[in-house]
């Protein structure tokens, strides 16, 4: 009786431990995917660029000829020279927005011609941007010059890239035509905060305060129509299969993952297709969003954090769709 | 004068050329008829001797590979005439996919004994079911077939008819169409290194191989780590959850990224990105909730999957009164059907009073139906439209074959939500 008994705890033991094909693993694998945001025991790029940003004030001489100091980063590609273009690009868009000016020139294509890259000497650049006047718009001269361009690892990406960088119109006469200048130095980086903020409240499954933070209750002021089209933060309506009138809340992450309201398993964090697994499906008609600042600076969440959040809700799903009669 | 000269010169060239093209595809689409005649006898000679003399294996070995040849010939002459960019498509089009379907059924009278020909047929039924993906016209397998067939005593007009007399199985399957994008040369996932399995099933499609599945991943992944492009391939998989696991990567929690969930008889898309150093499988997903709202112009309902509005969530009115309004959008719907149809085809409806009885039932049925979980797990709007005629047939005309038009007329009220 009691070699029985120790059996069945031993295959109950068994059961918990087991993946999806029957293969036991390690709890401390399982442990890995815990702590999403210090994991690998690194710091953030976020925290990085702050410190950068405190101390990395701009040069005197610089602000003396009308230059303005904007800090960039990027950590979305698995390459440094990628990840260096993006960063002065979001640098350098940064700039233009608080001279509240558009480009004129493929800023891309020009930065991919001559890329930026920590171990070699491209520092300067030149663009044309439109200068809106009353009467429509004036081409000027813009100058860029990098002054900091470092790879740093750090938890989103082991080759994330940050960037300091000083603009100013090639000519003063076009200096004298913009009327305001702001000094945010990087929306970028309030957007990675704020998106840090939500990812953190997803991984502690407080989904309420993350609605908040996405002003989901407002007014949407675009609605995607394709999954290619959502980006971070992005809401969506799931409905019961068996009752269409229940509906529950899906938030985009990114990378076809989500998070969402189930009808029997709190909220979860899945991939699409993985809803129908509880009965429900995405309404693709539902497709909101009322916070456009991730999408109007091509903000994505890291790529390890979405791995990380999805295997963490991922041990628990049931294995197989439910049958069409018991849904 | 000139002008006219030079007009006549070339109506007096291209005319000849334009002629010849004419006869050039005129001649082609006879000889896919010939073939497609030729498969559909050898289909019912295969009949004959696989029931008749069971023994006869190489003589069954002969026919299949004879209806390869054929179908692999329509299939020449379709590929041909589709990038001729000719007008009249839908003819070569209906012949191909019925060339397959038929291949298709050959396989199934083997499965029983091989049971791979299932997943062999599955292939088959979903290339031929592809040509009918971005087209509104009716699919092939709810038409009528050229000429009646003949299987076991009984004569079947329709293809739809046979299979789900002689093909019940391939129902059982479901169809995974899956897209590759974002991978770059640099990747350094070794294709060679994966294997697809399957980790849960209903009991009764475990009977079913999904052998060519491993393949078909493999070498579409190869592909695009060389050519460094999206790539888009099917795979016919039997009901099912099922992932992709990487000999090389030690990481048994991977295996839940790139899990898919199969039900069956379902056509399901599916794309696969690159996550830090996996992949990650996920479905684009198609459903929406039907709209009535879009689709009544007098709707007095609560708005209830409104697009873009998710109105669904300013629900005011009781179940009653949406049940109501929903079915008067419905019956609206139908009526204004009816206009694009030969409904004198559909039962007996020049009388008047089967007629507003038709309406009710046909309304009834499509509400229940697209208020079921049914509506979001099948095939396409014409597998819905086929489903929904059944039903009103059984309640108009048991016994007897759902009439084309019907389906159509259904297929159209579906396309309004």
């Amino acid at each position: 009786m009691r070699f029985f008994n120790y059996m069945l705890i031993i295959g109950c033991f068994l059961c918990l431990n087991t993946d999806a094909t029957g293969q036991i693993f390690d709890k401390s694998i399982l442990k890995r995917y815990e702590e999403c945001w210090s994991a690998k025991k690194e710091i953030t790029l976020l925290d990085t660029v702050k410190v950068a940003m405190s101390k990395k004030k701009i040069e005197e001489h610089f602000r003396r000829h009308d230059f303005i100091q904007t800090f960039g980063c990027a950590y979305e590609e698995n390459d440094i020279q990628q990840n260096s273009i993006r960063a002065v690009y979001r640098a350098i868009i940064q700039s233009t927005r608080n001279r509240n000016v558009e480009l004129r020139d493929d800023l891309l294509a020009a930065l991919r011609a001559n890329p930026p890259r920590p171990d070699n000497l491209m520092r300067e650049y030149s663009i044309y941007v439109n200068i809106p006047l009353r009467n429509g718009v004036k081409a000027a001269r813009y100058e860029i010059k990098i002054l900091d361009l470092v790879a740093v690892s750090t938890i989103e990406s082991s080759v994330s890239v940050w960037t300091r960088i000083v603009t100013r119109f090639a000519y003063k006469e076009d200096f004298n035509k913009v009327k305001e200048t702001k000094q945010v130095e990087s929306e970028f980086v309030q957007v990675m905060q704020k998106a840090q903020e939500i990812l953190t409240a997803i991984e502690r499954k407080k989904f309420s305060s993350m609605k908040k933070m996405l002003s989901i209750g407002n007014v949407a002021d675009v609605y995607p129509e394709t999954i290619d089209e959502l980006s971070f933060g992005d809401s969506m309506h799931l409905f019961d299969e068996h009752n269409q009138k229940k509906t529950y809340l899906g938030i985009y992450l990114g990378k076809g993952i989500f998070a969402s309201e189930t009808p029997d398993h709190g909220v979860v964090v899945c991939k699409f297709g993985e809803e129908r697994l509880y009965g429900i499906r995405i309404d693709t008609n539902t497709f909101r969003r009322t916070t456009t600042i991730f999408a109007e600076l091509n903000y994505q969440a890291p790529e390890i954090i979405l791995q990380c959040l999805f295997i963490k809700f991922g041990t628990k799903k049931p294995q197989g769709l439910p049958s069409l009669d018991s849904i | 004068m000139k002008t006219h000269i030079i007009i006549s010169l070339f109506i007096f060239l291209a005319l000849p050329c334009f002629c010849f093209g004419q006869s050039h595809h005129k001649v082609l689409i006879n000889k896919m008829e010939e073939y497609e005649e030729d498969i559909q006898n050898t289909y019912s000679e295969y009949q004959k001797v696989y029931y008749e003399r069971k023994s006869s294996k190489s003589e069954l070995l002969a026919f299949e590979e004879i209806i390869s040849v054929y179908v692999s010939q329509i299939l020449e002459i379709y590929e041909t005439l589709t990038l001729s960019s000719i007008k009249m498509m839908e003819k070569p089009r209906d012949i191909a996919a019925r060339s397959l379907i038929f291949r298709a059924l050959t396989y199934l009278e083997k499965a029983p004994l091989n049971v791979e020909f299932y997943e062999k047929a599955c292939y088959d039924y979903y290339r031929a079911l592809d040509m009918y993906n971005e087209s509104e016209k009716v699919p092939v397998i709810l038409k009528s077939l050229p000429k009646p067939i003949r299987v076991a005593n009984i004569e079947y007009k329709r293809l739809i008819d046979l299979i789900e007399a002689k093909g019940k199985e391939l129902f059982s399957f479901g169809k995974v169409q899956i897209v590759l994008k974002s991978f770059k040369i640099t990747s350094n996932l070794n294709a060679e290194s994966f294997e697809f399995i399957r980790f849960s099933s209903p009991a009764r499609t475990r009977k079913y191989t999904y052998d060519e599945a491993e393949t078909r991943i493999k070498s579409a992944f190869n592909e695009i780590l060389i050519n460094n492009n999206s790539n888009n391939f099917f795979l016919a998989l039997p009901e099912g959850s099922y992932f992709i696991r990487s000999r090389t990567i030690d990481n048994p929690l991977f295996p839940y990224l790139s899990a898919i969930y199969v039900r069956a008889n379902q056509q399901q898309e599916y794309v696969i990105e690159p996550l830090v150093d996996w992949i990650i499988m996920y479905e684009n997903p198609t459903t929406k909730q039907p709209d009535f709202y879009k689709a009544g112009d007098s709707y007095s309902g609560n708005g209830h999957g409104n697009s873009n509005g998710g109105s669904s969530f300013f629900l005011s009115r009781n179940k009653d009164e949406d049940d109501a309004a929903n079915l008067s959008v419905i019956d609206d719907a139908l009526t204004s059907a009816m206009e694009n149809v030969d409904i004198n085809k559909i039962f007996n409806l020049r009388d008047p009073w089967i007629r507003s009885r038709f309406a009710n039932v046909a309304s009834q049925t499509i509400s229940i139906h697209i208020s079921s979980p049914h509506y979001f797990n099948t095939w396409s709007k014409w597998w819905d439209a086929w489903e929904i005629s059944k039903n009103i047939t059984d309640k108009f005309s048991p016994g007897n074959p759902v009439p084309t038009e019907l389906i159509q007329l259904v297929y159209l009220v579906l396309q309004k939500f």
